[in-house]
């Protein structure tokens, strides 16, 4: 298999020099609509048999505990729990691109004394990369890997009960575990522990950490 | 994953067992702003009192002293009669800006920053003529303009937006600050920098309030200029509950013989615990209160006299009780 990826990386960068060659082409014949040309890029880019086949959709349920403090009030935990959309692409045999649009429901903290932190929906877009081993097989079982990851989200919430909304980046890291079926050559299932930093100016701090669920299918099929 | 599972497994991560709350609340009515006896009544283009703000301060009054809660009430009635602490008094007792400042000095020394309180007031409520600050108006604070035949606030005896702030900073000494404002261009007095409020300050037949392109753009914005600084009350400051936005009025209503806000929210220690946990928070009040309002009263008014309360921002929840 590692011969396999290999001949596909090299397929992607062949393709990549092809589509640099169109995309140019076309450019040159489009220079008035620069918009265009770049969504013609991503296009080209997608299309190319090699790209395409490398992507992963997919989705996930989150379950995650998050400790906040802000305001001159001390810390408490909220509990919340969303799902998300993933998409995944390989960049190298061992590092993926990784694009997840997600939405959670964070439950207000407890009221003891006297307060609670506001409760709230969010929904954001994440960026990031992955790194994972070669994966293990075993005969009858399917293939295992584990991996990590380091992304980047931008977050709109809106607060319980109110039509008030904020924005707020968050920075996240994972370790993972797929597992690939035998009898589902083509899906990935896989399992997370993400941990985030939310990087609210209102907030002295807060952070989380959580359990994610989720699968994802090759659109190449089988590795 | 040891860590994870203690800190899932504690309910709080810090001990607020130990804390005791004592509850303070002024409440100020004005429904006559001049006697009935005014010279320039009769023949004046407007008539500046109400008719039932000292019946929202009497029965708020005594709604908070039900809760726990040490209450300084002042109020004027329909009939000029003053009360303080509902004790019949004199004008010297009146609801006016000068005693709100004496009231809350009084609590200078009294208040603890675990405390809670609250600020209710009840009667006119005023915008500058650029819209740029909004005002509530005590006793005292409407005078005759005989140039235009019209009672009119004076800004100077009236407590603008920015001055509340500082008035509550000066003086109580917790971060548990309410302030609910039954009063026209209430919303004024919100001082959100970081969020976004999708519902608009003046109601209209339809309001879009889920969140579009251009909210993400302005609360990137503001995520961008963020400011612990407000020009109204910040919600760092005091979480505000205003009956209306920032440029519409709110109402008397008569069927009701209250405030319009405030009969509602004389309801909220029996329907306003919407998640059943006993307690009743300043977002669960503000929740039942605009739910009733948008459902009962801006359902059968024209859409002229409709109007939507409007709350702070912030990250925390103050339990009312």
């Amino acid at each position: 298999m590692k011969r396999a990826r290999k001949r596909l990386f090299v397929r992607r960068a062949s393709a990549l020099i092809e589509i640099g060659y169109h995309t140019a082409y076309i450019s040159s014949r489009m220079k008035s609509l620069p918009r265009t040309t770049s969504l013609l890029s991503l296009f080209f880019l997608l299309c190319t048999t090699a790209a395409v086949s490398a992507l992963s959709l997919g989705a996930s349920g989150l379950g995650e505990v998050r400790v906040e403090a802000g305001q001159g009030f001390g810390p408490k935990l909220q509990y919340g729990g969303g799902g998300s959309l993933d998409l995944r692409s390989p960049l190298l045999p061992w590092l993926d691109f990784g694009a997840s649009l997600d939405l959670y429901d964070i439950a207000p903290s407890d009221i003891s004394g006297g307060f609670d932190y506001r409760g709230f929906l969010g929904g954001d877009i994440a960026l990031g990369v992955e790194a994972h081993t070669a994966p293990a097989r075993w005969a009858g079982i399917g293939e295992l890997a584990v991996g990590t990851g380091l992304g980047f989200a931008g977050v709109l919430a809106g607060y319980q009960y109110t039509t008030l909304y904020f924005f707020y980046p968050e920075l996240t890291a994972k370790i993972f575990l797929d597992y690939v079926p035998v009898s589902l050559p083509a899906i990935d299932v896989r399992l997370s522990i993400p941990i985030g930093i939310q990087f609210r100016p209102d907030m002295d701090y807060s952070a989380s950490a959580g359990v994610t669920l989720g699968f994802a299918y090759r659109l190449g099929g089988a590795k | 994953m040891t860590l994870l599972v203690v800190v899932i497994g504690s309910c709080s991560m810090f001990d607020y067992s130990t804390i005791v709350s004592n509850k303070y609340a002024i409440i100020y009515g004005v429904t006559n702003y001049v006697p009935l006896n005014d010279p320039n009544l009769p023949t004046a283009y407007n008539d500046p009192n109400l008719s039932y703000p000292h019946l929202d301060a009497k029965d708020l009054s005594d709604m908070l002293t039900a809760k726990g809660y040490t209450v300084t009430s002042r109020w004027v009635d329909d009939q000029d009669n003053f009360y303080h602490d509902g004790v019949l008094a004199t004008v010297a007792e009146a609801p006016s800006k000068a005693n709100l400042s004496v009231d809350l000095a009084a609590l200078k020394t009294k208040i603890k920053p675990d405390d809670v309180f609250v600020f209710y007031f009840s009667g006119h409520g005023t915008q500058s003529p650029d819209g740029t600050m909004e005002y509530f108006d005590p006793f005292g604070s409407v005078q005759y303009n005989p140039s235009n035949h019209f009672y009119q606030a004076d800004p100077t005896t009236s407590v603008a937006d920015t001055e509340m702030g500082s008035l509550l900073s000066a003086n109580i000494g917790t971060a548990r600050k309410v302030v609910i404002l039954d009063s026209c261009n209430s919303g004024g007095f919100i001082g959100n920098t970081l969020e976004v409020d999708t519902m608009p300050s003046t109601t209209s037949s339809f309001d879009w309030t889920l969140p579009t392109p251009v909210t993400i753009i302005q609360a990137i914005e503001n995520y961008a200029r963020f400011t612990t600084t407000s020009t109204a009350v910040s919600p760092y400051n005091a979480q505000v509950l205003s009956a209306a936005g920032t440029d519409e009025l709110s109402y008397d209503d008569s069927g009701h013989k209250h405030g319009a806000m405030t009969y509602y929210l004389l309801q909220i220690p029996t329907y306003g615990d919407l998640n059943n946990d006993g307690h009743v928070s300043v977002l669960e009040a503000f929740s039942f209160v605009k739910a009733q309002i948008q459902g009962n009263w801006n359902v059968v008014n024209p859409i002229t006299e409709a109007f939507t309360p409007h709350v702070s921002g912030g990250p925390v929840d103050f339990i009312l009780f």
